[in-house]
């Protein structure tokens, strides 16, 4: 089955830095993807959007890590014991370099872990990738 | 607490004097203390019944029942201090008490044999009359030169010797003392000819006893004060005034005593209970109050033991502290300023169509300023991680790696790096050395003001590690600048013209300050800078990995 046949994936971003989400938004925009975009400011807004069906099948999780009332990490562990939204597909996306935030995320079974910093180019680089992914990889879908 | 004073309490002084004259004066007021014999006939004993002949017998004896009852409680006390003397020691670890109680102890062992003779328990033929003064004499000349000869030996012995060597050589000399004790008493006791000892007629009844007189005066005026001052203890201080009861027992013999039993010869040999009982006090006190000294001891331990918990505590507090506030200047810090750095572009992006000249330079600024501050936060985490991860060790080839950090810092065209013919292989912690040789490269490159530059990398080997040196021919360092280059945030040059958080050479040295190692700066001020450092062997690198 190719994906192209089916429409295109949601990206659900959690972060808390609205600047953040407004590169996403601008990145989309200049790249022309037609992606349902969502967003949540943390953890437990993210669940919540998860566990309502607010969010389109299919679609992948733009995760930060350091985030106020629920972080990243907490919020992955919870996503990963809960029996319907465990195979979700989730990037991280985080300024945090540290090697500790690394083998946690990992531990949690992540699609990948984007440094901020290491996008030179804004956005662009990562949607591109997004894009790119969802198109060959087949995603889960509940 | 106020320790403490290292002597015995006034009113024990007192109580000595007053029991040391009490005999005397009570003699004086008309108490008889003489074992008064004279009643007793002798001659009339065959004609009584058994029982009774017994009982004529011992009130015959009473003299020499008190005699033996008086020397025997000395002995006891002696005892009594040998014991006390061995547990101080074992506390303390001081001598003094220790070599005292064993003289005391063998001073009292050959009044026991002289007791023992007298009482003809051990074999003696000699009469009672000549054997009991003469030995008593020798007793009291042998414990005065045994108590003086051991405090001297305290006053010349350095503790040099191990105290096993100690104990052997005391216990070698004692076990011969007491030898000799027994011998010279049984030597005695089998004399059938000792000399006369007493002289009721004269003003020195007992012309023997001076000696031991002579010698209890000068240990107690001289002596045993002096060692008292150069070693004072709460037993020394007993020791001297020991001399009292010691002198006035001689008194009573030289001067007084004329005959066996008698009131003098009674007084001397209850008195002599109490020259023992002196120093037995002596070490009790000794004994207390070392005792409270090592309780006090514990206790300022225990209190010390407490407070370094404390700081260990308050250590690993701001040491967490530390590392959270490492983990805040990476992520909090650096979120908004790459907010700023993206509406910046943004702004750009939307309005590049009608910029003018002047915006867009503000803007160029603006960004290289953010990004600036972006590595000043990075370089910051950087150095704060200094010596949290060793990394492993691993086999470098340092030419190998000089060459290809150099070509990683996309040196400029005219740039060379040579390294030394000799370089060698090491087994050493690649990460640490790798960052220190990246960051020692990349200010030779980096602050070099001409198109071309040659860098030198040179290692040699010392007995205690290896010599890096890593030279160039940039524009040198002034002597009166060496100083701080070394320090977090130093730039020599603004960093609108030599990009750079000045964090380079601070990072250098804290990893090297880590591993015990120096680093040093060799630069005329006008050409060329030499920097040298010193790297530790493997095993000193595994050992500190350990620590």
């Amino acid at each position: 089955m190719n994906n192209d046949d089916c429409k295109a994936a949601s990206i659900l971003l959690v972060d808390d830095d609205d600047v953040d989400a407004m590169g996403i938004e601008r990145a989309l925009n200049k790249l022309k993807l037609a992606n349902p975009f969502f967003r949540a400011r943390d953890g437990i807004e993210g669940l919540e959007m998860l566990r309502n069906k607010s969010i389109d099948q299919p679609y992948m999780l733009l995760l930060d890590l350091n985030m106020p009332r629920m972080t990243g990490i907490e919020m992955l562990k919870e996503l990963r014991s809960d029996p319907d939204l465990r195979g979700t597909v989730v990037f991280v996306l985080t300024t945090s370099d540290e090697d500790q935030d690394k083998v946690a995320a990992y531990n949690e079974h992540i699609a990948g872990y984007i440094v901020k910093t290491k996008l030179d180019t804004g956005f662009d680089g990562l949607l591109q990738l997004l894009d790119h992914y969802w198109r060959l990889v087949e995603l889960p879908s509940n | 607490m106020v320790p403490a004073p290292l002597k015995m309490p006034p009113s024990f002084f007192y109580l000595v004097v007053a029991i040391c004259l009490a005999p005397y004066c009570l003699s004086l007021l008309g108490v008889n203390f003489a074992s008064d014999t004279s009643n007793v006939d002798l001659h009339g004993v065959a004609n009584l019944p058994a029982h009774q002949q017994v009982e004529v017998f011992f009130s015959h004896l009473s003299g020499a029942f008190t005699h033996t009852i008086l020397e025997w409680s000395a002995f006891c006390v002696a005892i009594l201090t040998v014991f006390l003397a061995a547990s101080h020691y074992f506390i303390s670890r001081n001598l003094t008490t220790l070599v005292i109680g064993a003289a005391l102890f063998l001073a009292g062992c050959m009044d026991a044999f002289h007791t023992l003779a007298a009482d003809r328990l051990i074999h003696a033929v000699a009469d009672n009359r000549d054997l009991i003064p003469f030995t008593w004499a020798i007793c009291r000349v042998f414990n005065a030169l045994i108590l003086i000869g051991g405090v001297s030996l305290l006053l010349t012995h350095r503790a040099k010797a191990t105290e096993t060597t100690n104990l052997k050589l005391l216990a070698v000399s004692f076990m011969a003392s007491v030898t000799v004790a027994y011998a010279i008493i049984h030597y005695s006791a089998v004399s059938s000819s000792l000399p006369q000892t007493q002289f009721p007629d004269n003003i020195i009844t007992r012309p023997y006893d001076v000696i031991p007189l002579v010698l209890y005066i000068f240990a107690g005026l001289f002596l045993f004060p002096y060692f008292y001052r150069k070693q004072p203890s709460v037993f020394a201080h007993a020791l001297v005034i020991a001399m009292i009861p010691e002198v006035l027992v001689e008194l009573h013999m030289a001067f007084g005593s004329t005959a066996l039993f008698d009131a003098h010869f009674n007084i001397a040999h209850f008195l002599k209970i109490f020259a023992y009982a002196v120093p037995f006090f002596g070490l009790l006190m000794d004994y207390i109050h070392t005792y409270e000294h090592k309780e006090e001891e514990a206790r300022a331990r225990a209190l010390t033991e407490k407070s370094l918990q404390k700081y260990t505590r308050e250590l690993e507090r701001s040491n967490k502290e530390l590392n959270e506030f490492a983990y805040v200047a990476s992520h909090d810090l650096k979120a908004p300023l790459r907010g700023i750095m993206q509406l910046a572009s943004w702004i750009e992006e939307d309005i590049k169509d009608n910029l003018e000249e002047q915006t867009r330079e503000y803007l160029h600024l603006l960004h290289n300023r953010t990004q600036r501050l972006e590595q000043l936060l990075n370089d910051l985490l950087a150095y704060s991680r200094v010596g949290r991860k060793h990394g492993d060790i691993k086999t470098i080839d340092i030419a190998e790696l000089s060459q290809e950090l150099f070509r990683l810092l996309n040196p400029p065209p005219g740039f060379t790096l040579i390294c030394d013919d000799k370089l060698p292989s090491l087994n050493t912690l690649a990460v640490p050395l790798e960052q220190i040789l990246r960051n020692l490269i990349n200010n030779a490159i980096k602050h070099h003001d001409q198109a071309e530059g040659t860098i030198h990398v040179s290692v040699k080997a010392t007995t205690d590690g290896f010599d890096f040196s890593i030279a160039d021919d940039g524009p040198g360092i002034a002597p009166q600048q060496q100083e701080r280059i070394f320090g977090i945030f130093q730039t020599l040059k603004p960093r609108d013209e030599v990009e750079g958080s000045g964090m380079g050479l601070a990072i250098v040295k804290k990893l090297l300050d880590n591993y015990h190692c120096h680093i040093r700066v060799e630069s005329d001020g006008l050409r060329g800078t030499t920097m040298h450092f010193n790297w530790p062997l493997e095993s000193v690198l595994r050992s500190s990995i350990h620590e």
